[in-house]
C-alpha cells in the first residue's frame, strides 16, 4: 500500500481516522499499532514477522544494554561485546535479504565459482526499520535514552506506518515522549492535513508526471540532459513528497517528525547538499558511523578513509549494485575536493558554486538511476555525443512539458513558499480548505486515470 | 476566526474521503468502460494464497481504481489538468485541425523489412504461389495534418521501405484520401468517404470496377477511440454506412459465428466499439459472397480493422472475398480453412502502418 494510492487514501486512512479519534487516549497506541501492522501486511504479509523479529531483537538488546550500562565498571567490555553481537544480529536480515546475492554474484564473477543465488526478495522498508532499530539500540547503549519497557510501544515506534516503509528515519529519542503521552489538537491535525496534501501533490502531480517525461525522451544531447534534469527533479519531488506525507500523517496522530528535506537544490556545495537532502539518513550515518570512526578529528589520510567508508556505505544502503556504491564514492570524492580546496572554492561567486553543485548532483542522479555500469556509460555517452544534438521526440517533449519543468524548478526552491507566505496567514488559512481538497481531488484524478504511480525509494 | 478555517479544512478533506469511500462501497460495480474500450477490473479473488503472495493486494488496487465512483469525471479532470499545464498531448492523444490523433514513433527499417517479408510469405502461402499479390499501405490521418510539432513517423519513407522490401504489386492510396476521409475522434476512416479507395484497389489488382449506387445510412452518434483515450474530448460524430442495391443478398460467414451480414447494426447498442457495425468488428476469418458482383473472382484480403469497412464496398465488385486478420488467426490455420475452398484469383494485403511497423501481432511463422 502506498500513500498516493486509492486503497490508502479512501479506505485505510478514513477508517483509521474514525477509529483513532473515537477511541479513548489509552487505546490510541493500540489502534495505531494494529493499523500499522495491517498497512505493512497489505503488501508483504510474510515479511511482517521479519519486522516483528527485528523489533524483538532490538527490545532485548536494549534491555541488556541498559542493564550493563547501569553496572558500569568491568561491565564496560561486556557492554561493547553485547552491542557488537546485537548489531550483528540486527543487521543480519538486511545483509541476507538485500546484500547476499550481490556478494554471491561478485564472488562467482571474481573466482569463477557457481554458487547459487538465494533468490530472496527484498522486504519493503527493511533498510529503514533496520536503521531505526540499530539507532535505538546504540542510543540506549550510549546512555542517551532509556530502554523502552513496553514491547508494544517499541513495536509501534518501529512499525509506525507513516515512516515505516520509506522514512524519514525517525530517532526513538525524538518521539519517545510522544509514544507515551501526546496531545491532539485542531492545529496539529490541520497542520498535518495541509502537509499531507502538499506531499500528495508533489508526488502525484509533479513527480509522477516528471517520471513519465523521463521515460519518453529520445536519444540525443538534448534528450540526455533533459533526462538528467527530469530525473533529478523527479526523485526530489517523489522522495520529499513522500516525506511530507509521512510528516503530515505523523502530525495528525500527534507525532512531530523532523524534517527530511530542506530545499537541497539551492545548495552551493556538495556538503551543503547533503545537509539538505534525506537529512535523516545523512544524520544517521554521521552519528552512528562517521563520528564513531573519528569524524574529522583524525589525521587527513584517516579522515579521507572515513569519508570513503561512510559514503560508500551510504551508496550501498540505497541498493545492492555497483552503481550505488559508485554514486556514494562519487560524492565522497567531491566532499574531499571541497575540503582540500575550500579556501579557493569560497572565492568563486555563489551562482558559480551553485551551478557546479547542481551539475555534480545531476550527474550523480544519472549514476544513481543506471541499472548497470554499461547503462551508465551509455547514458553519459548520449549526453556528450555532440554529433546528435537533438531529436524530434525530445524536442517535442521539451516544449510539451516546459511549463511543468519550469514550475518544478521554481517549486524546488524557497521562492514559491515565500511567495505564498507573503499572502499572509489569514489569506492562507482561508484558502486552505479549497487548496487541500483541490489537491486531493486532482491527485485522485491522476491516480485513477493512470497506472503510472511508482515510488522510487520503495526499493530500499 | 482562524479556527473556523482550520476546522473547515479538516472537515472538507475528511468529507471528500468519506463520501467517495461510501459511494465506492454502495454503488454497484461496472463491467466495462466505454470510453477506454476495455473491461473494468472485478473484485479480486480472496484466498490465503492470493493474500500471502501479494496478488490480492495488487489486484485490489486495480479494482479500486477501476471502480472508483465518477471515474469518467475524474479522468476528465486529469486530462483537463494536463491541458491547463500546457501539455501538447493528453495520454498520447493530440488535436490538430479539429481532428484527434495519437503520437507516433519513428519506424525501424529492419523491422519493417522483416514484416514485409513475412507478409509476402503469407501471400504466397494463401495462394499456393499461383495468384498475384498486392500491397496497399493505409495512410494514417496525421499524414494529412500538414506541419505541426507532434512526432509522427515519415509515412512516405515507410511506404518506400515497404515497396522496396516486397515483390508484391504496390497500390498507392495517399491521393484518394484526405483529412475529412477520417473520423475526427477515431483512428478509422469513414466508409462513406472511401469509395475512391475501393475503386483504386479494384483497378490496381487489374479487375473491372463498376460502382453501384450507394446510399448513406446514419446509425447514430459515437465518440471514437481517441476521444475515449484522451478523456477530455466530448464531441460526438455521426456513424454511417453505405448501402447499395443487392447488399442484403450478400452472404457473410465468419469462423467465430459473430458476423452474418455486411453491417451488424445491432453492435451499435451492444458493442464497446461502435465501429463493430462493420462486419461484426474483430473477426479472424470470414467469407463474403455476392453472386451478382461485377467480377466473377475470388480475392483474399489480409487486413486489419480498416478492412472491416472496405470489405462491404469490395463485396459489390467480387463474387467472393475471404477476409483474413492474421492478428487473430495464424497463417497455418487460415491456409487450412482456405484450402478447403477455391484458390483465390488475387491476394491483397491492406494494412495500417502500426501493424507493418511492429508486426509483433501477426501470427505468421515462416516454415521455409
Amino acid at each position: 500500500m502506498v500513500f498516493s494510492g486509492i486503497p490508502f487514501l479512501y479506505f485505510f486512512l478514513p477508517v483509521l481516522l474514525v477509529f483513532y479519534f473515537l477511541l479513548p487516549d489509552r487505546a490510541k497506541n493500540g489502534c495505531l499499532l494494529v493499523f500499522s501492522l495491517i498497512f505493512y501486511a497489505s503488501g508483504e504479509p510474510g515479511n511482517i514477522f521479519l519486522m516483528l523479529f527485528t523489533t524483538l531483537l532490538a527490545y532485548i538488546a536494549a534491555k541488556i544494554g541498559e542493564a550493563l550500562l547501569a553496572r558500569g565498571g568491568p561491565a564496560h567490555t561486556c557492554r561493547r561485546i553485547s552491542l557488537a553481537v546485537s548489531l550483528i544480529l540486527l543487521f543480519t536480515p538486511l545483509l541476507l535479504f538485500k546484500y547476499a546475492d550481490f556478494f554471491l554474484r561478485n564472488i562467482n564473477l571474481m573466482f569463477g565459482a557457481d554458487i547459487p543465488m538465494t533468490g530472496a526478495s527484498l522486504p519493503i522498508g527493511i533498510s529503514f526499520y533496520t536503521f531505526q532499530a540499530v539507532g535505538y539500540v546504540i542510543d540506549v547503549y550510549r546512555g542517551d535514552v532509556r530502554a523502552e519497557r513496553n514491547y508494544f510501544r517499541l513495536t509501534l515506534y518501529i512499525s509506525l506506518f507513516p515512516q515505516l516503509i520509506a522514512g524519514p528515519i525517525v530517532r526513538y529519542t525524538d518521539i519517545a515522549e510522544a509514544l507515551k503521552s501526546r496531545g491532539h489538537s485542531v492545529d496539529g491535525v490541520y497542520g498535518g492535513v495541509v502537509r499531507f496534501s502538499v506531499g500528495l501533490g508533489k508526488k502525484v502531480l509533479v513527480a509522477n508526471v516528471l517520471g513519465k517525461l523521463a521515460s519518453s525522451l529520445g536519444s540525443s544531447v538534448l534528450g540526455g540532459w533533459l533526462y538528467a534534469l527530469t530525473s533529478s527533479l523527479q526523485i526530489y519531488y517523489d522522495f520529499s513528497g513522500y516525506s511530507d506525507m509521512a510528516i503530515g500523517l505523523g502530525r495528525v496522530f500527534g507525532f512531530d517528525f523532523l524534517e527530511n528535506f530542506n530545499y537541497p537544490y539551492i545548495s552551493g556545495s556538495v556538503a551543503e547538499f547533503w545537509r539538505r537532502w534525506h537529512i535523516s539518513l545523512g544524520s544517521w550515518f554521521r552519528d552512528y558511523l562517521y563520528i564513531p570512526l573519528g569524524g574529522n578529528r583524525v589525521s587527513f589520510p584517516r579522515w579521507v578513509l572515513n569519508v570513503l567508508v561512510v559514503w560508500g556505505a551510504t551508496g550501498f544502503w540505497h541498493g545492492a549494485e555497483w552503481n550505488f556504491i559508485i554514486w556514494g564514492l562519487y560524492f565522497a570524492l567531491f566532499l574531499i575536493i571541497e575540503k582540500v580546496f575550500s579556501k579557493g572554492i569560497a572565492r568563486f561567486p555563489r551562482f558559480l558554486r551553485h551551478t557546479l553543485t547542481l551539475l555534480i548532483v545531476m550527474f550523480g542522479f544519472v549514476i544513481f538511476d543506471s541499472s548497470s555500469v554499461s547503462e551508465l556509460v551509455s547514458r553519459l555517452g548520449v549526453m556528450f555525443d555532440f554529433g546528435k544534438l537533438s531529436d524530434p521526440l525530445s524536442l517535442y517533449y521539451a516544449k510539451s512539458y516546459a511549463l511543468t519543468l519550469i514550475a518544478a524548478v521554481i517549486g524546488s526552491t524557497p521562492l514559491f513558499v515565500s511567495g505564498v507566505r507573503r499572502l499572509g496567514d489569514d489569506a492562507r488559512e482561508i484558502a486552505s480548505p479549497l487548496f487541500c481538497s483541490l489537491i486531493l481531488v486532482v491527485s485522485s484524478a491522476y491516480i485513477i486515470n493512470g497506472s503510472f504511480n511508482p515510488f522510487l525509494y520503495f526499493r530500499f | 476566526m482562524k479556527n473556523i478555517y482550520r476546522i473547515l479544512t479538516i472537515a472538507v478533506f475528511s468529507a471528500v474521503l468519506a463520501v467517495f469511500m461510501l459511494a465506492h462501497i454502495i454503488l454497484p460495480d461496472k463491467k466495462i468502460s466505454e470510453s477506454e474500450r476495455r473491461s473494468l477490473a472485478a473484485f479480486p479473488e480472496f484466498s490465503a494464497k492470493s493474500v500471502l503472495s501479494g496478488k490480492f493486494s495488487e489486484n485490489l488496487e486495480k479494482y479500486l481504481a477501476d471502480q472508483f465512483p465518477g471515474r469518467e469525471g475524474f479522468r476528465f479532470i486529469a486530462s483537463a489538468s494536463e491541458l491547463i499545464r500546457g501539455r501538447a498531448d493528453v495520454n498520447g492523444i493530440y488535436s490538430s485541425n479539429g481532428f484527434l490523433s495519437k503520437l507516433d514513433a519513428e519506424f525501424g527499417a529492419d523491422s519493417v523489412r522483416a514484416n514485409m517479408r513475412k507478409l509476402g510469405y503469407a501471400v504466397s502461402a494463401l495462394s499456393d504461389g499461383e495468384s498475384s499479390g498486392y500491397f496497399a499501405l493505409i495512410p494514417p490521418k496525421e499524414y494529412y495534418f500538414g506541419e505541426n510539432m507532434h512526432p509522427r513517423s515519415d509515412f512516405d519513407a515507410l511506404g518506400e521501405t515497404c515497396r522496396n522490401a516486397s515483390a508484391l504489386g504496390s497500390i498507392e492510396l495517399t491521393d484518394v484520401l484526405e483529412l475529412e476521409s477520417y473520423y475526427a475522434s477515431d483512428s478509422h476512416w469513414r466508409q462513406e468517404k472511401i469509395v475512391p479507395v475501393c475503386e483504386r484497389v479494384v483497378r490496381g489488382m487489374g479487375f473491372d470496377y463498376t460502382p453501384p449506387s450507394f446510399g448513406t445510412v446514419n446509425v447514430g452518434l459515437f465518440r471514437g477511440v481517441y476521444a475515449g483515450q484522451s478523456g477530455v474530448w466530448l464531441a460526438e460524430e455521426e456513424l454511417s454506412y453505405l448501402d447499395w442495391d443487392g447488399s442484403d443478398s450478400v452472404e457473410v460467414t465468419s469462423l467465430e459465428g459473430n458476423a452474418d451480414r455486411l453491417y451488424t447494426v445491432d453492435k451499435y447498442e451492444t458493442s464497446i466499439d461502435k465501429y463493430d457495425i462493420f462486419l461484426g468488428g474483430a473477426v479472424s476469418f470470414l467469407t463474403v459472397e455476392n453472386q451478382n458482383a461485377v467480377n466473377d473472382a475470388h480475392i483474399v484480403l489480409i487486413r486489419d480493422s480498416f478492412g472491416s469497412s472496405l470489405t462491404p464496398l469490395l463485396a459489390s465488385q467480387f463474387r467472393k472475398i475471404t477476409a483474413v486478420d492474421l492478428r487473430y488467426i495464424s497463417l497455418e490455420y487460415a491456409k487450412k480453412y482456405l484450402a478447403e475452398d477455391e484458390a483465390p484469383d488475387a491476394v491483397l494485403v491492406i494494412l495500417s502502418p502500426g501493424i507493418v511497423k511492429t508486426g509483433g501481432s501477426l501470427k505468421i511463422k515462416e516454415t521455409e
